[in-house]
């Protein structure tokens, strides 16, 4: 038995010598995610991002970084389909709905001001962005595509060009969400390990950035005084 | 009647055998059903009653996994938890026993002791995290209950070194390299196969060198997970070394069964040259030559196997009676 147990101990070393080091070292294992942007702020960066939190808030934070501002928790239609900034004071999200009447979206406008809520049922028209769908091509007429692999590709006419490669794990790139009004900026989603991620990356490819965590769901609007909001979306009363 | 004294009475019938002679046989064969190594084979009516106690258990695993999601956490904890430690408990007293049939039921069911405590501890940690489990913290889950499974199936084979415990010791070290493996965030068939290589070849030293026990059991088991792994971090094709050494790996098992006389590595390392032969023929070689010619090529390779592992056969016999 002396033999057995030293032939035991000897195979259990080398299954530690394999192992520990793979734990202390983090080998084959890393977070894909760009430098948080509240702790490094990008001046450059325009405008304000609405997105829903964990708890389903609505929260707004600027694309340069700074710290997220909860808006409101007290919403109705929640998970929305969509997200967006009318104006300064107004928000508006839509839960998308199937009747027999035909399809249309159950949309709560609040007044960030005066707390007001208006709510009904109503038309929406856009550019393509009426049921989850994101307006892919932006103001410089460029569409994205974003590989499994974390490869992100900007497409302009017949012109192709990949400006980021993330370094992320097989099946899990990010996803695309949306252009920024001005068209010099896009938003991606990232599910990390245990929470989703909105990145910012530039239209070159050369600035990313981790803008928050903790997202509900892939749903953002991206406001810039005067330029409006993106994904664009125009409410027509019915 | 056993089989012997059919062929007593024929003899003593033609006169070729007296009746003292006789007696002596009987006496010696009679002495002989009561040997160890006669009880160390399981008999017909002992392996029915595995094979009750395996559909019973199946029957049972698939009960539970029906009702699985109605369980309150504690219930799926117990629901593994309980048999687990009421096998390592009856596994104990079984072995102990001085009858051979019980010591066999004991290491039978502490194999299947060493795998309820490594769901034990997949249960556990799934239910403590709860359902927002993330990716990464399954993935250490897997790890601590692959090194539990060695360490288990290790002990429980230095306190019986039976043929059961060795191939619960080659079980879990090969689940070990699959988790280690499975640990990055990609799962990366270089490190899991050369995982199997390292622990093949750490349990094939002292196995060849009769230090471990059984040894045939040993042998063939440490040689399977010595040759497993570079086949296995040559899987995805683009890694030529893996493939090229997983036929260094099996040839040397071959000529180390040729030099100790120990055949079990000569089926190995064949097997494993023969299985790495052909899938590095559809892999590199199906596009040119297509995959009839490939399977023609595959078949070539089964006979030249079948034709090498007789030749190996008489080398082995050679040299075993020399010894």
């Amino acid at each position: 038995m002396r033999q057995r147990a030293i032939i035991a101990a000897a195979l259990c070393g080398l299954v530690a010598i394999v192992a520990i080091p793979l734990v202390i070292f983090q080998f084959g294992r890393h977070d894909p995610s760009p430098p948080s942007l509240q702790d490094e702020p990008i001046a450059s960066i325009p405008g304000e991002v609405l997105f829903f939190d964990e708890d389903g808030c609505v929260v707004e934070v600027a694309a340069s970084g700074a710290e997220p501002r909860i808006l409101t928790c007290d919403i109705a239609t929640s998970p929305a389909s969509f997200l967006t900034r009318i104006d300064a004071q107004s928000i508006a999200l839509a839960q998308s709905r199937f009747g027999p009447g035909g399809g249309g979206f159950d949309v709560t406008v609040l007044n960030l001001e005066t707390g007001e809520e208006t709510t009904g049922r109503v038309s929406i028209t856009d550019q393509g962005f009426p049921f989850g769908m994101p307006n892919q091509e932006s103001v410089h007429g460029e569409r994205v595509s974003v590989g499994q692999d974390g490869e992100v590709t900007v497409l302009a006419g017949t012109e192709k060009r990949v400006i980021q490669d993330f370094d992320v794990a097989e099946y899990r790139g990010p996803q695309f969400l949306t252009w920024s009004p001005d068209g010099e900026w896009m938003l991606l989603s990232y599910y990390g390990e245990d929470e989703q991620e909105l990145w910012v990356l530039s239209r070159d490819g050369e600035t990313a950035g981790t803008l928050a965590k903790g997202l509900r769901q892939p749903v953002v609007s991206w406001y810039i005084e005067g330029l409006g909001a993106w994904p664009v979306v125009e409410i027509v009363a019915p | 009647m056993s089989d012997f004294e059919e062929h007593v009475r024929r003899w003593l019938s033609a006169g070729v055998l007296d009746s003292s002679s006789a007696e002596r046989i009987r006496a010696f064969e009679a002495a002989q059903e009561r040997t160890p190594d006669r009880q160390s084979r399981p008999g017909v009516l002992e392996v029915l009653v595995y094979l009750g106690v395996i559909v019973a258990g199946v029957g049972a695993v698939f009960l539970v996994g029906q009702n699985w999601d109605e369980l309150e956490s504690w219930a799926r904890i117990a629901a593994i938890a309980v048999p687990g430690a009421l096998a390592l408990l009856a596994g104990f007293l079984l072995v102990a026993s001085d009858e051979a049939p019980l010591q066999r039921a004991g290491q039978a069911v502490w194999l299947v002791a060493v795998v309820l405590i490594a769901g034990t501890v997949l249960v556990v940690g799934r239910e403590l995290a709860g359902d927002d489990i993330s990716d990464e913290s399954s993935r250490n889950l897997v790890l601590v209950a692959a090194m539990l499974s060695v360490a288990l199936s290790l002990a429980l084979w230095v306190w019986s070194a039976a043929d059961l415990q060795i191939i619960a010791v080659a079980g879990s070290l090969f689940f070990l390299a699959q988790a280690i493996g499975a640990w990055p965030d990609d799962f990366n068939e270089k490190l899991a196969g050369m995982t199997l290589l390292a622990v093949g070849v750490a349990g094939l030293i002292p196995a060849v060198m009769g230090w471990m026990e059984p040894g045939g059991t040993s042998r063939a088991l440490f040689g399977a997970l010595a040759v497993a792994g570079p086949f296995e971090a040559g899987l995805d094709g683009n890694v030529q070394w893996a493939e090229l050494l997983t036929f260094a790996v099996g040839a040397a098992l071959v000529g180390l069964s040729v030099l100790r006389g120990h055949f079990s590595l000569t089926v190995v390392g064949v097997a494993g040259i023969f299985i790495a032969l052909v899938t590095y023929v559809f892999e590199h070689f199906e596009d040119d030559i297509g995959a009839p010619v490939a399977l023609m090529v595959s078949g070539g390779v089964v006979v030249a196997g079948v034709i090498l592992l007789v030749q190996l056969r008489g080398m082995v016999r050679t040299r075993r009676a020399t010894a």
